[in-house]
């Protein structure tokens, strides 16, 4: 118990990290909750590493939702015409 | 009244072949296989004309077809890559935390971003870095990546989809972030 208790207030980079991701999908035991905002709070890598995350995310999300300028060349779509015509006949 | 949608097969191309080959490349990142699902869209939406109810617009019911093949792209993806996904999985994260004690490596430990965003010349340049990064990835990780952030869906159906456990998903998703920052931070931001 006193092991656990130890590793769990001085939890890893390695674990903070992986906790980041998995209290989103799971619930955190009173001890992963304590133990990961006192690491946050003291490691300022993790810290850094959680924000650039954050913009990660955040721009990745305005990605799906903006309209994308590509397009196909007049070839591949005169290609897919002729495809969709031989279909139809 | 509610107006009946009818099926005209002959505009499709000129219509949304654009915007079906946008939202494929978003998330396949490989122009090649964007395309191909596009017309793999089309041949499969000529084959289903008796299920298009007109209750959903044309455009609408393209996209569903569109998604659908992305994803099994995806799985098939994953499943030729499983081999790869694993080791990846299992020898992931050396690079960055000392096996030792957990703690950051010097070379893996995230440093300050110099830049920001100004520009919309720059978010473009920043997607494409980041298409890339995504590309270098296991596509299991890049798949888990873009259905939760990019296309804002559900754990629960991402889990699914990809026939993986929520254990599963957070290790993936740990995995796919570290590298991806650490991509992102190489090719962009310092």
């Amino acid at each position: 118990m006193k092991q656990t208790l130890r590793n769990t207030i001085m939890m890893s980079c390695e674990r903070a990290t992986e906790l980041a991701e998995q209290r989103q999908v799971q619930d955190m035991t009173m001890l992963e909750v304590i133990g990961y905002r006192i690491h946050i709070w003291a490691c300022g890598i993790c810290k850094l590493y959680i924000q650039q995350i954050a913009l990660i995310d955040r721009l990745a999300q305005a990605w799906g939702k903006r309209e994308q300028p590509a397009s196909l060349t007049a070839e591949q779509k005169a290609s897919m015409e002729r495809i969709i015509a031989d279909k139809l006949k | 009244v509610q107006q009946i949608q009818t099926l005209e097969p002959s505009t499709w191309v000129v219509r949304y072949a654009d915007y079906l080959y946008s939202y494929a490349l978003t998330r396949v990142t490989k122009s090649e296989v964007a395309e191909d699902l596009v017309q793999d869209t089309f041949l499969s939406a000529l084959g289903a004309v008796d299920t298009f109810r007109g209750a959903a617009s044309e455009k609408t019911w393209l996209i569903a077809i569109l998604k659908r093949k992305i994803i099994d792209y995806y799985r098939k993806k994953s499943t030729s890559h499983e081999k790869q996904s694993l080791d990846g999985l299992a020898v992931g994260t050396e690079a960055f935390f000392d096996t030792d004690d957990g703690h950051w490596t010097r070379a893996g430990a995230p440093k300050d971003w110099k830049k920001d965003f100004n520009t919309s010349v720059e978010r473009d340049e920043f997607y494409t870095i980041l298409s890339r990064c995504l590309s270098k990835i296991p596509e299991k990780w890049s798949a888990a990546f873009v259905m939760k952030q990019v296309d804002g869906r559900e754990t629960e159906e991402i889990c699914n989809e990809l026939d993986i456990t929520p254990s599963n998903y957070w290790v993936i998703m740990h995995r796919a972030k570290l590298h991806l920052r650490d991509c992102m931070a190489k090719n962009w931001f310092e």
